[in-house]
């Protein structure tokens, strides 16, 4: 991985954030007028012009795109209508928990995946290996909020054990993260079990059965490393898809995540909280893509020669 | 070179060749995909009398049978799924639903195979400037969450039925556009290709005729496994309330409708639900098969018992 290689990838990566930018506050400006939805109906037109001032809604389009661009040079993403706090805090209070959840879903998830995904290689067509199939094309088909629900109503609702919703101790975790799991496990346990199946058969594991190496180690040391790029590339996809806030679950479990927030923050049309939600968004996704970057160069020497 | 000469030799002790089995017979020896076949028509079933005898019922209010519970068989057969709060057939709702959900998902993913191959075969076969742009362009909307995307944009221009399909259809685009490029790159080199443009055949003929069936398969397999997915994405979007609005009928609506009753009648979430459930997991378990049938070298796991050896 070349240095220029890698600030190519970085200035696209940048170019394509601004793009983002540009049109996310280009869009959100013609959805209507905030004022409408702060003033009751009654209000006159004075009361909606003073407001649209003190917003500096009355401006010129480009005027307002300028004084945002100047704004976010400084960091500062603005006030937010709804939380008359500055959007930057209320986003950045809302992202760690998003990201844990993400981090624990995916890890949980890739470990479940490698281990049923190498099993079920070992003996394609297998006993085990139908089973893992067909368990793993569930996860990947089954609706989350509808398994979420289903895990309220027997757990919370029915057997009492665990909260419906909210955000704390260890309990509030068990319901969000089971749901989660199903579909990063069903999908990356098929992208392990294919491309262990591949590794198998190929020259240098028949060498190193040849040598004698144990099949654990085998299996565990030889043919799992190859295999683990593929699973990488796809869980980056999951990991940016997940970045994004689970906004379905953390709405289901009232998960006080990016999702939620920025779900919220179009209803209730709070256009700074929504800017500074794609802006963290779209950052952590720039981190994820570098960072599979690195994966790769760390597994695989042969990303590692100047391109 | 001497083992290239025993290979040829080696042709005269295969055992001759077998026809191909045809598509029927190697379904019969996958019996998850005959069971997706079925449900698959189940549901097909399902949408024909949602539209059609069943359109009254799904709406029909009666206050006497509220909230009734499934399986009770003596009652009237259009109850056998319970009831909802208004006393309205879940078995008529839900197909009802059926022909929103299959309506939106086949239309999305028609638009997107389309769209996306067409892009897909200019940026493979062409390359240049304008295939560059279209791969990154197609990389920007891949790097974006599929969700949040739909959500911005469906509250932007209104949660409608053209909205969503076109939304849905844009982000499954790229998928699309990198499959076929990166097939359409390596086919193009080969030499059944330079033969055609030798014998004259025009960019278009070559396209049409000799890259696009080879590449066919792939990318209906890959149909087959986005309509899973862009039911997925309609049901979790008119769950949030930006899919589909009531008072029209989707499966995924439904749960969120149910989501208030959860307590009393878990059956309005629980049947919509497992009804998605079933028929993505019909069209995985159909692309699963599909793509062993389509591939040669793996066609004889689903061929008879003899022509197995």
């Amino acid at each position: 991985m070349s240095l220029t290689f890698f600030l190519r990838r970085l200035s696209f990566s940048f170019v394509a954030l601004g793009g983002l930018m540009v049109l996310v506050f280009v869009l959100v400006r013609l959805t209507g007028s905030p004022v409408d939805l702060f003033l009751p109906l009654d209000a006159n037109d004075a009361m909606r012009r003073a407001l649209a001032v003190r917003l500096g809604l009355e401006d010129p389009i480009y005027v307002q795109f300028a004084r945002w661009l100047a704004d976010i040079s400084r960091l500062d993403l603005g006030m937010s209508l709804w939380h008359s706090r500055p959007a930057a805090d209320v986003v950045f209070q809302a992202l760690p928990q998003t990201l844990l959840l993400g981090a624990v879903v995916l890890g949980l998830g890739s470990l479940a995946a490698i281990v049923v995904g190498a099993l079920a290689a070992f003996r394609p067509y297998g006993a085990f290996d139908r089973i893992a199939s067909a368990a793993s094309l569930m996860g990947a088909s089954i609706p989350d909020f509808w398994i979420g629900l289903m895990g309220i109503l027997v757990f919370s609702v029915s057997l009492g054990w665990l909260p419906t919703s909210g955000y704390g101790s260890p309990s509030y975790w068990v319901l969000p993260v089971a749901t989660l799991f199903f579909r990063p496990f069903g999908v990356l346990v098929q992208i392990v079990r294919g491309a262990m199946i591949a590794a198998l058969n190929a020259p240098y594991i028949r060498t190193a059965r040849a040598k004698g190496a144990a099949n654990r180690r085998v299996i565990f040391i030889h043919a799992l490393r190859n295999a683990l790029l593929p699973m990488i590339t796809v869980a980056g996809d999951l990991a940016v898809q997940l970045a994004g806030g689970v906004t379905v679950i953390e709405t289901v479990f009232g998960w006080p995540g990016i999702g939620k927030l920025m779900i919220d923050a179009i209803l209730q049309r709070d256009f700074a909280v929504l800017q500074a939600g794609i802006l963290a968004v779209a950052v952590v996704i720039f981190a994820i893509n570098i960072a599979i970057d690195f994966a790769y160069a760390a597994i695989d020497p042969r990303v590692r020669i100047d391109k | 070179m001497t083992a290239g000469i025993r290979d040829v030799n080696a042709f005269d002790d295969l055992p001759p060749v077998r026809p191909a089995p045809t598509l029927a017979a190697m379904l019969a020896r996958d019996p998850l995909a005959v069971g997706a076949c079925l449900w698959l028509l189940v549901v097909a079933t399902a949408l024909l009398a949602g539209q059609t005898f069943l359109a009254d019922d799904a709406v029909r209010i009666n206050l006497v049978a509220r909230n009734l519970a499934p399986f009770q068989f003596d009652a009237n057969w259009l109850n056998w799924l319970g009831t909802d709060s208004l006393g309205r057939s879940l078995v008529a709702r839900l197909s009802a639903g059926a022909g929103t959900a299959l309506a939106i998902a086949f239309a999305a993913v028609g638009a997107s195979l389309i769209l996306g191959t067409g892009l897909g075969l200019v940026a493979g076969y062409f390359g240049g400037f304008a295939g560059n742009l279209i791969l990154r362009i197609a990389d920007m909307i891949l790097g974006f969450p599929t969700l949040l995307l739909a959500l911005v944009v469906l509250y932007i221009f209104g949660p409608n039925i053209f909205n969503l399909i076109v939304v849905l259809a844009v982000t499954r685009v790229p998928a699309y556009i990198r499959v076929t490029n990166a097939e359409v790159i390596e086919i193009r080199e080969r030499l059944f290709v330079d033969a055609a443009r030798a014998l004259g055949a025009g960019h278009a003929r070559i396209v049409f005729a000799h890259i696009l069936p080879i590449v066919a398969p792939t990318l209906l397999t890959l149909a087959s496994l986005n309509l899973a997915m862009v039911m997925l994405i309609e049901a979790g979007l008119s769950f949030l309330g930006l899919g589909i609005q009531p008072p029209s009928i989707s499966w995924g609506l439904m749960v969120a409708q149910g989501r208030s009753h959860l307590a009393q009648a878990w059956w309005l979430t629980c049947m919509p639900g497992l009804a998605i459930m079933l028929t993505t997991m019909a069209f995985n378990l159909i692309a699963n098969w599909y793509r062993i049938a389509g591939d040669p070298q793996q066609r004889w796991r689903l061929a008879g018992s003899e022509a197995s050896k």
